[in-house]
């Protein structure tokens, strides 16, 4: 460790697995275990943001639910301020610490509550101040997120989606977490208006370090909001590092592949074809050896037999990949 | 208005709208104005992409080049050209002939465009049958080696699947196929990879590019994501509450936006190949029913004066080369 004041770790992780038992078939029970997440670690420090992508199906939003402790794990550890989650106090208490944003605001909203009410719905049940000042209480919040007073008496659907996502960020922070798990939270906005969010997360950060497990598919919002990437593939974490090493020095070839996929933004520079071929397989039967070895351009009959271990390639840099040290990724 | 002049000046272009206007029936508020007064061109193996936030108007000028606008929109003006045929001009029937075999459509949700209960390989035969005659073998044939063109591996199998045994970028792909069955001259993409991972969005982008290259398409690319578009366009025509308000070839609009809607947008854009902050447009687009008077985006704009709020500029007659609609326009760099 250098001179550094250490920042204290929030969230730890530890070999977390989450299975599913899926039934498929009209007839009969094929019964089968999706490996929604599997042996992941990681962990998250006191005011910062992970971001973690991948492509559909690749467990993110499960590990977030992990976190958020809506579901539950099969195996492996959640460590709290270093206290193991399943052991210190039930899911309500857990609500104070650990709130969720979701990408749904017309789901994650009570269409028949208007938003004053929904917010201090949530005061109420957590029984958090006298009656009377928790309406207060409410206006602040709706005022800290950019809203009105007005809006407290509006309904869900009578507001723009910008505007919901911020009632449903306001709702997190009422009750002061230090973890918000923000599933894909700005992915249903119009560009002008997910700016518009990513800045509001970013100033609420700053002014309450709050920390953000960053769920998304767009690896162009990612970069914009997080202090470390973990990238999934088939329920593991292959790749994990700080921003900007992440970006500039990729060591795994799927990160590459997901970077290259994204548009150039700059017309005259167009992306080049994209060298990755293909679909992820099902997590059901996932492949042999390495996950991505069936769509790697580099793989080795290494790859296809063994489970690359995951290593250390730099300061915080993990990288699961055989060929980590021989391949030049970078652009 | 005067004539504009497409970019070579000689080439008729494949697409031509002029002056379109989209009126919607609101509650009892007579015709809204969804689309107002757009033009553009879309010249033989060229894409034009539309821009804007939703609820500009893109999706309606898409429906009403294919003749598919909802029961409460109508065409209230203007012309559609196709190879210079005016298609608001044309009864259904004719319509149907002209959509499939002149135009490919693909829309945003291939899992709800496809017919679920009819196989793929049903579908794909039912646009050869029926705009290009073919039929038994010779049509089965025709289908699997569409399947192979859009890279669906063991295509002779997959005919017989149904679009729910499929991922979303397989359905994708199906539509593809089917759009392009008759070699179209014009092919209308409505948020072709919106719902698709980027992954898989590029591999389509990829592959509507090939065609292109392959069969020298026309392509009307209607995306929210300015990346999509620099990948993609030609040109590009942004739209705003309705109106083209922004409209040029893609490098000249993104290196020097001109129009301040155009600026903010794309100063909103986050990149892959940066970190800076990323500004946003406050406020939202304006309803239709609530338009402001005088310049709608005046409302948002950072540069507005006084006659913004008196008079809709109009554009500036530059063209289908460049052209602007605003009072304050920003020089170019």
């Amino acid at each position: 460790m250098n001179t550094q004041p250490a920042i204290p770790t929030l969230l730890v992780a530890e070999h977390v697995t989450r299975h599913f038992v899926t039934q498929r078939g009209l007839f009969w029970n094929a019964r089968r275990v999706v490996r929604a997440v599997d042996d992941v670690s990681l962990e998250i420090h006191a005011g910062e943001t992970y971001g973690l992508v991948g492509e559909s199906g690749s467990g993110k939003s499960t590990l977030g639910r992990l976190v958020a402790r809506i579901v539950s794990p099969n195996g492996g550890r959640l460590h709290l301020n270093g206290r193991d989650i399943a052991e210190s106090g039930d899911r309500h208490d857990y609500a104070r610490r650990v709130q969720m944003v979701f990408q749904d605001t017309l789901g994650a909203l009570n269409p028949r509550l208007n938003i004053g009410r929904q917010l201090m719905e949530v005061l109420d049940i957590h029984a958090i101040g006298e009656h009377a000042s928790r309406q207060g209480r409410a206006t602040d919040i709706l005022r800290a997120v950019g809203l009105g007073e007005d809006a407290a008496r509006r309904y869900p659907h009578e507001i723009s989606g910008g505007q919901r996502q911020r009632v449903v960020i306001a709702r997190a922070l009422l009750l002061e977490p230090s973890l918000i798990v923000c599933d894909e939270p700005v992915s249903a906005l119009d560009v002008s208006v997910q700016a518009q969010v990513i800045e509001l997360l970013r100033e609420l950060q700053q002014r309450q370090n709050v920390a953000y497990l960053f769920i998304s598919h767009d690896l162009r919002v990612v970069r914009q909001v997080s202090h470390r990437i973990g990238v999934m593939y088939l329920g593991e974490i292959v790749e994990q590092a700080p921003r900007s090493a992440l970006f500039a020095a990729p060591r795994h070839p799927y990160t590459r592949a997901l970077i290259d996929a994204v548009p150039s933004s700059q017309p005259g520079r167009r992306r080049a074809p994209l060298a990755l071929r293909g679909e992820p397989p099902s997590p059901v039967e996932p492949p042999s050896g390495c996950r991505f070895h069936t769509r790697c351009a580099f793989a080795l009959p290494v790859c296809r037999n063994e489970a690359p271990p995951q290593r250390l390639v730099g300061p915080e840099h993990l990288v699961a990949c055989h060929l980590a040290d021989t391949l030049d990724l970078a652009a | 208005m005067q004539e504009r002049v497409s970019g070579d000046g000689a080439t008729i272009p494949v697409l031509s709208v002029r002056d379109l206007s989209v009126g919607v029936s609101g509650r009892g508020n007579g015709l809204l104005p969804a689309v107002d007064g757009a033009s553009f061109d879309v010249a033989a193996g060229k894409t034009l992409c539309l821009v804007g936030e939703s609820g500009c108007g893109k999706s309606m000028t898409c429906l009403a080049t294919m003749g598919l606008l909802p029961p409460l929109a109508r065409i209230t003006g203007g012309r559609i050209l196709l190879d210079g045929l005016d298609i608001c001009r044309l009864s259904e029937s004719q319509l149907t002939k002209v959509r499939g075999a002149r135009i490919g459509i693909i829309y945003q949700d291939p899992t709800t465009a496809l017919n679920p209960v009819m196989t793929i390989g049903r579908q794909i035969i039912e646009a050869l049958t029926l705009h290009r005659a073919l039929s038994g073998k010779a049509a089965e044939a025709e289908a699997m080696r569409l399947l192979d063109r859009v890279g669906i591996a063991d295509a002779r199998a997959r005919l017989r699947d149904y679009p729910h045994q499929l991922s979303g970028g397989m359905n994708q792909r199906v539509m593809i196929a089917i759009a392009i069955a008759c070699r179209p001259r014009l092919l209308i993409a409505d948020e072709p990879t919106t719902a698709l991972d980027v992954t898989i969005q590029a591999q389509v982008l990829d592959l509507l590019r090939g065609m292109q290259d392959e069969f020298g398409t026309a392509m009307l690319l209607v995306t929210h994501d300015l990346g999509v578009v620099a990948d993609m366009a030609d040109d590009v025509a942004v739209m705003y509450a309705g109106r083209v308000v922004e409209h040029g070839a893609v490098g000249d609009v993104f290196t020097s936006p001109m129009h301040p809607y155009t600026e903010a947008l794309l100063a909103c854009m986050p990149r892959i190949d940066r970190d800076e902050r990323l500004l946003s447009i406050r406020g939202v687009v304006p309803s239709l029913a609530n338009l402001p008077a005088g310049c709608h985006f005046r409302e948002r704009c950072d540069y507005a004066t006084e006659p913004c709020a008196q008079a809709r500029p109009s554009d500036d007659g530059g063209g289908l080369r460049r052209s602007v609609a605003c009072f304050n326009r920003r020089a170019a760099a």
